[in-house]
């Protein structure tokens, strides 16, 4: 019987076959050919005839494999050798990935588990990234950051706790360590401004003292920032960010009208428009 | 009437009537896949053949969709083979595809005219 594996590997070999499914597919062939081959030598071909003959059904060379290519035996990917480089990344990560989610579909309880590890895992460690990143990495907004530094008291209930306006008063007297000093209460509530037109707007505000924009080294746009004699004779003053400025509806009128309209509402003096500081 | 040609006969395969036959075939027991391409050219007079480079690519694939269920027996004295048997679901589908074949049928010999033997 003639030999039929050289015509029919070659014609395989264009697919991924795992080795043993092909070497299946081999015999089936070979044992159709050798019937074949048979019936057309009791037919009257001679063996060179019968052979030829029976070569031909498997028509061109590359007729079996394209017929072949849409199967899923066809396409077995390669065997995984433990510490071999990796030679198909992309094809080795849509494996791990397919392998993965059948894994995972299998398991659905451990695949909950791991999805809510997984998702608590993400969301505290960007949290704490977020914080890092505001507090630690992420420069503050002024000029000359690393020149800025935030005062605290100690006292027996708190190792920072917020500085008594008159011990500033003091500390500013006798300062010299730091160029300037100025303080803050920060979480003063809200103010609501209202407008000629009876509007009203809710702003968020702080209170701050004199030298605060110098120490942050902020200048105005508009106007100037708070003087020391806005603190000794407890002017109602305010200095507006840019951000509101440019936001608020008044603006259609123009700055100075919004100026004078929130200044009269209110009998607030605006001596200044400073530029966002904090984002 | 000459026997269909190949291009003819890729058509067909495509158009799901070689499916049809050959769930046909095994329909009554499990057949191999030489036993299948002999009936199919005898039981059509040889009006249908399909070479080794059509047969086996289609069987696979209905095995692979779970139509056909294929299987090595080994028998004294004799060489394995692989024969091929409906599956349940394979039956399913083979009763589907008659249905559609004889609606298929059936219009065509409307439309134009012809009659089936």
């Amino acid at each position: 019987m003639p030999e039929w594996t050289s015509h029919l590997r070659p014609r395989l070999a264009l697919l991924r076959l795992r080795p043993e499914r092909e070497a299946e597919i081999i015999e089936e062939l070979s044992q159709h050919l050798d019937q074949r081959y048979e019936e057309l030598r009791d037919g009257g071909a001679s063996d060179a005839d019968a052979r030829r003959l029976a070569i031909e059904e498997l028509l061109d060379r590359h007729t079996l494999a394209d017929r072949m290519r849409s199967l899923r035996q066809a396409h077995v990917p390669p065997s995984i050798t433990p510490g071999a480089p990796p030679r198909f990344l992309v094809a080795d990560l849509r494996q791990d990935l397919r392998y993965a989610a059948r894994m995972l579909r299998r398991q659905p309880a451990f695949a909950g588990a791991a999805i809510l590890t997984l998702a608590l895992g993400i969301g505290a460690n960007s949290a704490m990234f977020a914080l890092v990143d505001a507090t630690l990495l992420r420069p503050l907004p002024f000029g000359q950051p690393e020149r800025l530094v935030m005062i605290w008291e100690r006292n027996a209930a708190s190792s920072r706790a917020r500085v008594a306006p008159l011990n500033l008063l003091d500390w500013n007297e006798r300062n010299h360590a730091f160029d300037s000093m100025a303080g803050f209460i920060p979480g003063v509530g809200s103010m609501v401004m209202s407008g000629a037109d009876g509007a009203a707007e809710t702003v968020p505000r702080q209170w701050v003292t004199a030298g605060f924009f110098e120490v942050l080294g902020i200048k105005p746009i508009i106007g100037r920032t708070f003087l020391p004699s806005d603190d000794s004779r407890h002017a109602n003053v305010v200095v507006l960010s840019e951000a509101l400025w440019r936001t608020s509806t008044r603006l259609t009128s123009g700055p100075s009208i919004f100026l004078s309209s929130v200044a009269g509402a209110s009998r607030i003096a605006i001596p200044a428009i400073v530029f966002r500081c904090a984002s | 009437m000459t026997a269909i040609d190949a291009r003819m006969l890729d058509r067909e395969l495509k158009k799901g009537s070689a499916e049809l036959i050959v769930l046909s075939i095994v329909e009554p027991r499990p057949r191999h896949g030489y036993e299948i391409s002999k009936l199919i050219e005898t039981r059509s007079a040889g009006q249908l053949k399909f070479h080794i480079a059509s047969l086996y690519p289609l069987l696979y694939r209905l095995e692979e969709r779970g139509w056909l269920q294929g299987r090595w027996v080994e028998k004294p004295g004799q060489r394995r083979r692989r024969f091929y048997a409906l599956t349940r679901e394979g039956r399913h589908v083979l009763g589907r595809q008659r249905d559609t074949w004889k609606i298929f049928v059936h219009a065509m010999s409307l439309i134009t005219g012809v009659d089936h033997a």
